[in-house]
């Protein structure tokens, strides 16, 4: 079994490594440009870019280990339970700083919990993932609405330094999504869990010929996406001030976006997580990029569209596995 | 009882027994007005939901879908107002852009859902282009197309069978169709019927993007006027009917009638509230379970067999497959 | 035969049929738990459905409440018989649909707050022919035929262009912070409104365009970034649930706070207030509308108009702004939880006496909490 994975991950990696370039080189385009159209500072650019780009890549590290196990694999439930672990965690902390660490883990917990339910029905049931995950979050939706008029709370100082703030000109935010990108890469190369994830994506009858428990793993990865969709909800809590019904509204397709065009086959097997950061400063920088462009909403809706395609289309050969 | 182990017959007994469901708490549906009503809202999401499943067949998801049928909504709503031919021109170069659409995707072997999610915002922007504020005006002739009704049969159950009909005979009986699904199916090779996969791809998406004018042409007849972002709840909803009626992500097979079927449960789902007095919070909960318990019961062809296959060498696992190409449903 | 099958094939007929029974007993409870009082159909009153577009943001929240509680005032007087709230989680193929339902099942009037200016014509067009009254609160809707009850939403951010205009004596650097694209209330507001003044006063230039989807997370996301190529802001126009957002984005770059007018969430009149406390000069105002006015309002009306107490054509029976000031912050802020929405609701008495003065209505009110709504 462990040949199998090892000979999967070497050429994954592989593969992976030139993948994530043009979401590289778009990113940078896109960063110079808004520095040059927008006439303004570049570092300044960089910083806020980062901060914000941040939460998405949070929410796509957790999605990519869900994507990468294949089979059709997606997790549509992303904004609802960011949202819900927003109010949970505002509720919990009240304020109070010393509370944060209990409330994170409670919070990962609701996000444990949810991960696995959606795991439950996909395996189980046997529901495609698109409308099984979706169908948990409108269960989820349900739930926070029905908590939001009793939570006044917000998730306290710290936490909103920790979202909005920054040491020597880096914001913590960036340096949280760097750490933990360089945390994804390793277990996906480096541990037994990681590359099981990407042996089960490559090629779901051989490894389990081999020995790969698919079951098993393809619940770890619903978990983890769902946990780290809660964190990322407590981080947006602290960033906006409080919870509110909306904070979730653009994480559904975005977590999917920055997973694929970061590098990672949409079909498993391959994935890439500095890509995923990569891509989420792109796409947030491509909105500021065409807000600065005094051109009406339609055509700013073109032209990303556009950059996102013509990105695209430098990458290529999706289709490269055989089975 | 074969016809049990089909695998839209879930969603056709799904949208029944809602309808039953809602005849019973509220009897105005089922007069002839009534009917008309109820089902008038589904044709549009009809139409969609068989877009996304000659996609799905295959192999493809469409993620631009909802901002699609927004921007034909919007240039039916204003280009016809100059002259037709500025409407039928941009219409065409829609076509002509969701077809360039697929070839991105073929050409240069592009997963489908990120191609598409790209097109989405292009669709956007060309609908917000055209009409940049809500407004402008269903042409007379779309209106009176979409409620010419014979007389006893409300004309929305006509456009459905009609819908569910052509597009059974187009992906089951013509050579097109069968080299779509083909398409889907991993494991087997287009080249095994000579024709390009680059070709069939670009059949597909041509074909797709007819129902979705025609689908465009429905939302605008039944809403008189016209929204660029009036389209977008109908992309996760033609997902789930195509689901519900049977189709999968993997490509290869179709099922057309489930796909209408799935369609008008989902419309009956979504305007449960209208029925049952629920409180708006728990609504979403109850939408969830019941897709939840819909896509539990295509499951219903085990059900069938188990209830009525009586020797054991009768039972098949999985789904009828009596075509040619495995996979292929009757 | 239950020995042929696989144990997996048995599970899963088995959670079907847990799932089946547990739906219908969720439905049968929601029906049952959900709707005290529509039950009770006393022999008069009219039958009113309220079809509301969305329950997901604070705004919609109190506005809903507010209907909830004015439905029992009105049950209990006897003037509406039968009441039934929709949501149609802001679809517009949804409303519709309910609106269609609505008609069906007969009622005499149809309350809308609109999930598209446009795409409900068809069925409001279709409730009009059948004698049913349609009063479109909060959004505006273009069917001809519907009666529309909301402020008159140019105003909005024009009292806030005008405002600018006069503090900073013609010349500002102001950013636009605009709702979602393609949407009436955005180019009410976004365009008719502040174009409106910048006609008129050609110094105030829009420096920066951005769209914070009337969200605080995507207000503060695209302004954060927007920012380190923007010049000197000066002030920026808002259209509502993005005022914190701006402010906290002004914040983290470390730029000076420019003049926001704020919505009236309760979070935001927070925000002001402690901004008032380290910079007691920070002059502001809080322009917005109240949701549970509008709603108990229309509602109002909407009776008002089946009783024929006032005699309206379609067209627009407007609702004035409301406004809040430095003076009456600390008196809303009392009344307002942090996740709520500054709002009062109207009476049957006090609708109909501001119906009876149509259209000659104030554009902004600036009555507190209590105490009469004067200028009404």
């Amino acid at each position: 079994m462990s040949r199998v994975a090892e000979r999967s991950s070497g050429v994954a990696s592989r593969i992976a490594r030139h993948r994530a370039l043009p979401a590289v080189v778009g990113a940078i385009a896109v960063w110079v440009s808004v520095a040059i159209i927008g006439d303004g500072s570049v570092f300044g650019t960089l910083r806020s870019g980062a901060t914000v780009g941040a939460f998405v890549a949070l929410t796509g590290l957790g999605q990519l280990f869900v994507i990468a196990a294949g089979n059709g694999n997606i997790d549509l439930s992303v904004p609802y339970v960011l949202t819900l672990s927003a109010y949970v965690a505002s509720g919990l902390v009240n304020g109070n700083n010393a509370a944060v660490v209990p409330a994170a883990l409670a919070v990962a917990g609701i996000g444990a919990l949810i991960g696995a339910v959606n795991a439950t029905l996909i395996l189980v049931l046997e529901l495609p993932p698109i409308v099984g995950t979706l169908a948990v979050g409108f269960v989820v939706e349900t739930i926070y609405l029905e908590v939001s008029p009793h939570v006044q709370g917000n998730v306290g100082s710290f936490v909103g330094t920790v979202a909005t703030g920054g040491v020597s000109g880096v914001p913590y935010m960036a340096i949280i999504a760097i750490v933990l990108a360089g945390l994804v890469s390793l277990v996906l190369t480096r541990s037994w869990f990681g590359r099981q994830v990407l042996a089960l994506g490559q090629s779901r009858p051989a490894a389990e010929l081999a020995g790969i428990r698919s079951g098993l793993v393809t619940f770890a990865t619903y978990v983890i996406c769902a946990v780290s969709a809660s964190l990322t909800g407590f981080l947006l809590a602290g960033y906006v001030g409080g919870a509110s019904p909306d904070i979730g509204a653009s994480y559904q397709l975005g977590s999917i976006a920055v997973v694929v065009l970061g590098g990672c086959l949409i079909a498993g097997g391959v994935a890439n997580a500095p890509g995923v950061l990569a891509a989420s400063l792109f796409i947030t920088l491509l909105v500021t990029l065409t807000d600065l462009i005094h051109v009406s909403a339609g055509v700013q809706q073109i032209i990303e569209g556009g950059i996102i395609v013509l990105l695209l289309s430098t990458v290529g050969k999706e289709r490269v596995r055989v089975t | 009882m074969r016809f049990l182990r089909r695998r839209d017959v879930a969603a056709v007994a799904l949208a029944l027994a809602l309808f039953g469901v809602m005849a019973s708490v509220q009897p105005g549906i089922l007069t002839a007005t009534g009917l008309d009503l109820t089902l008038l809202g589904m044709v549009p999401l009809a139409f969609a939901a068989v877009a996304q499943m000659i996609v799905m067949a295959g192999g493809d998801i469409d993620l631009s879908l909802g901002s699609a049928m927004g921007l034909v909504n919007a240039i039916c709503a204003t280009a016809f107002t100059k002259s037709v031919w500025v409407g039928v021109g941009e219409l065409v170069a829609f076509v002509v852009g969701y077809v360039l659409m697929g070839a991105v995707i073929e050409f240069r072997r592009l997963p489908a859902l990120i191609v598409t999610f790209a097109f989405s915002f292009i669709w956007l922007g060309f609908a917000l282009v055209v009409l940049p504020t809500p407004g402008g005006v269903a042409p007379a002739w779309m209106t009176q197309l979409f409620s010419y009704s014979i007389p006893g049969i409300p004309e929305p159950i006509l456009l459905l069978v009609v819908l569910a009909a052509a597009s059974w005979l187009y992906l089951q009986r013509t050579r097109t169709g069968r080299l779509i699904r083909s398409l889907g199916n991993k494991r087997l090779a287009v080249q095994q019927f000579a024709a390009h996969p680059f070709s069939v791809r670009l059949r597909m998406y041509l074909a797709a993007g007819v129902v979705l004018v025609l689908g465009g042409f429905s939302l605008t007849a039944e809403s008189s006027s016209g929204d660029p972002n009036s389209g977008q709840s109908y992309l996760l909803l033609s997902i789930a009917a195509v689901v519900i009626g049977g189709g999968d992500f993997a490509g290869g097979s179709s099922w057309p009638i489930g796909a209408v079927a799935g369609a008008v449960a989902l419309g009956f789902v979504s305007s449960l509230d209208s029925f049952f007095q629920i409180s708006a919070n728990l609504l979403f909960a109850l939408q969830g379970l019941l897709l939840i318990v819909a896509l539990g019961l295509r499951r219903a062809e085990v059900l069938g067999q188990w209830l009525f296959v009586r020797r054991r060498g009768d039972r098949e696992e999985g789904a009828v497959t009596q075509g040619v190409l495995p996979g292929e449903g009757t | 035969m239950v020995a042929h099958m696989t144990k997996a094939k048995r599970h899963q007929i088995l959670m079907v049929l847990a799932a089946v029974t547990l739906v219908s007993g969720a439905i049968a409870w929601a029906s049952g738990a959900a709707r005290p009082g529509s039950a009770a159909a006393a022999q008069s009153g009219f039958k009113i459905a309220y079809a509301n577009s969305e329950i997901g943001n604070t705004f919609h929240q109190a506005l809903v409440s507010a209907v909830q509680a004015t439905e029992k005032v009105a049950l209990k007087s006897g003037l509406v018989s039968k009441f039934t709230l929709t949501d149609a989680n802001n679809s517009p193929t949804t409303q519709a649909a309910q609106i269609r339902q609505d008609v069906v099942a007969g009622y005499n009037a149809i309350i809308v707050d609109a999930s598209s200016a446009t795409a409900l014509n068809g069925a409001i067009q279709t409730a009009c022919s059948h004698g049913i009254i349609v009063v479109a609160v909060n959004e505006n809707v273009t069917a001809p035929c519907a009666y529309n009850v909301s402020p008159h939403w140019p105003d909005d951010t024009k009292v806030q262009m005008e405002y600018f205009a006069q503090r900073f004596h013609g010349h500002a650097n102001i950013l636009n912070v605009r709702g979602v694209a393609g949407t009436l209330p955005d180019t009410q507001m976004g365009v008719t409104g502040v174009n409106d003044v910048t006609k008129q006063s050609p110094g105030l230039k829009i420096v920066g365009s951005v769209y914070g989807q009337w969200t605080q997370t995507i207000a503060e996301q695209v302004t954060s970034t927007i920012l380190p190529s923007l010049p000197t802001v000066n002030a920026v126009v808002t259209q509502g649930g993005d005022g914190v957002g701006v402010y906290n984005a002004f914040k983290a770059a470390g730029r000076p706070i420019p003049q926001i007018v704020f919505g009236n969430r309760g979070d935001e009149l927070r925000l002001w207030q402690s901004i008032l406390k380290t910079d007691p000069g920070y002059d502001s105002f809080s322009i917005s509308t109240w949701p549970g006015g509008i709603s108990s309002f229309g509602i109002w009306a909407t009776v008002a108009l089946l009783k024929k107490v006032v005699d309206i054509k379609p067209s627009y029976i407007y609702f004035p702004l409301s406004e809040i000031t430095t003076g009456t912050l600390a008196a809303w802020i009392k009344v307002t939880p942090p996740s709520g929405v500054a709002t009062r609701s109207f009476t049957y008495a006090a609708a109909v006496a501001v119906l009876k003065k149509e259209p000659n209505i104030p554009i902004v009110a600036t009555a507190g909490p209590t105490g009469p709504i004067s200028g009404l």
